[in-house]
């Protein structure tokens, strides 16, 4: 897969100036607070598209110009820190619903499996715990088969032990449906275990772009 | 208890209300809609212009649509080019006068009902695939339904009200444009003040009953939300 991007974006107080090229399935994005990384996936995502100056994915154009490919199409889902999900739905029925927009074929049962979310399938999302929530939005993007997934710290609430479980089955869908996947966590250890290829931005520019030979065994970017 | 003539007074204030009301939901929901999806120049003034009917009195509204509704002005002449005749003095005028006076009673409850609607949560059912209509009857209809259903009351309770506008065009025909309020202004000009007691104690309990049901109901839907979140 390749996703090639061209934001320009003059905020009041924020200049954002990226071009990237992306090749990999598994990228981390990783900066400071208020470096641009919710902006660039947003932008990915076709949220910003006063920012976008040029989008395509596997050659099919996203954004160019006046140009605008409808979010419908695209198929790249963007996950907030703070899940956003039906209030007036219960979680299975936001998971019917997904599975129904997207006329997708994915194995919902199994989802659900998965995911551990049996116990959560009656209840609506004021009644889940903010990584319940993530939780259930993370199933939710996977049963409508992204062709991007967009994580904007959008595991951040799950404890470190069911992170881990969440990774592992996450890992397993990418392999499965093969989409590319584009990860903003502030948890540098993690980005180096599952990560092909991380961004670094600072003050909204591209500070520096890193292939990691092979996930999990990787050190290197300890070092900078 | 009540004679014919009130009867008559009564069916058509609710009449007016219920026709008012209902064209003014299907009218507006687009525009609250498009008001309620960001912020813009142009929606301020149609906003402001919106809210007029609340702050001038009624007899200037009232005035501009004797001079809308006359025979021989340029708006009756277009419907009388579409076979319609002059709207004044008729029910169809009150429904027109009635639906502009409470225009703000029913975009403004239904701008706020839309804007809790996250954008994001629209952009994020796109993203999963989802089309205008499924966006309409699984994410709109039912997120904005309290909004809906106050806003039909508030115009309705309001339409019931209604005096200024309707002394100024309705013309006090029994059966056409006479309405419970008009009756009650002319029992109490000709000193018959025990009829004007029962039929304002009607309208006023009538619509105290309206208001604290939607009050009622507003809090039934806080309480609901607030045990949702407590049984966490």
């Amino acid at each position: 897969m390749s996703l090639q991007l061209k934001l320009n974006w003059l905020a009041s107080n924020f200049h954002l100036q990226l071009e990237l090229e992306l090749n990999n399935h598994w990228i981390g994005v990783y900066g400071q607070s208020g470096s641009g990384k919710t902006s660039l996936l947003k932008a990915i995502a076709g949220l910003l598209p006063a920012a976008t100056a040029f989008c395509s994915l596997d050659g099919e154009l996203w954004q160019h110009d006046c140009f605008q490919l409808a979010l419908s199409k695209r198929k790249a889902l963007y996950l907030a820190p703070d899940a956003v999900l039906m209030p007036h739905k219960t979680a299975l029925q936001q998971l019917q619903l997904a599975s129904h927009w997207s006329q997708s074929t994915v194995d919902l049962k199994q989802m659900i499996q998965d995911f551990e979310l049996e116990p959560l399938l009656a209840l609506y999302p004021s009644q889940l715990s903010s990584g319940q929530q993530q939780k259930l939005a993370l199933a939710q993007a996977l049963i409508a088969k992204p062709r991007l997934l967009l994580l904007d710290e959008a595991l951040a609430h799950l404890d470190h032990q069911q992170k881990a479980a969440v990774l592992q089955k996450l890992k397993l869908y990418q392999q499965q449906q093969g989409f590319m996947l584009l990860w903003v966590s502030h948890q540098m250890e993690d980005l180096c275990l599952y990560c092909e290829e991380i961004i670094w931005l600072k003050h909204g520019q591209l500070q520096r772009q890193q292939q990691l030979s092979s996930p999990h065994s990787n050190q290197l970017f300890y070092a900078i | 208890m009540l004679y014919p003539a009130e009867w008559q007074a009564l069916w058509l204030t609710i009449k007016l209300a219920l026709f008012s009301s209902l064209l003014l939901l299907l009218l507006t929901a687009p525009l609250a809609w498009w008001l309620s999806r960001g912020q813009s120049a142009g929606r301020n003034a149609i906003n402001a212009l919106l809210t007029l009917p609340l702050v001038l009195p009624p007899t200037v509204l009232g005035f501009y649509l004797v001079l809308l509704l006359s025979p021989d002005s340029w708006f009756s002449q277009l419907l009388r080019l579409m076979g319609i005749e002059a709207l004044a003095f008729r029910f169809e005028g009150l429904v027109l006068a009635s639906m502009l006076y409470s225009l703000p009673f029913v975009v403004q409850p239904l701008q706020q009902g839309f804007g809790q609607i996250a954008q994001d949560l629209l952009n994020q059912s796109k993203a999963f695939g989802a089309n205008n209509w499924q966006l309409v009857t699984q994410l709109i209809w039912p997120l904005s339904r309290p909004a809906l259903f106050s806003a039909f009351i508030l115009s309705f309770a309001h339409t019931l009200g209604e005096f200024g506008i309707v002394l100024m065009i309705g013309g006090n025909i029994p059966g056409q444009t006479q309405l419970l309020s008009m009756l009650i202004y002319d029992q109490v000009e000709s000193l018959n003040y025990a009829r004007a007691h029962l039929l304002s104690g009607l309208l006023l309990l009538f619509s105290f009953s309206v208001l604290f049901w939607l009050y009622q109901q507003q809090r039934g839907q806080q309480q609901q939300g607030q045990q949702q979140r407590s049984q966490k």
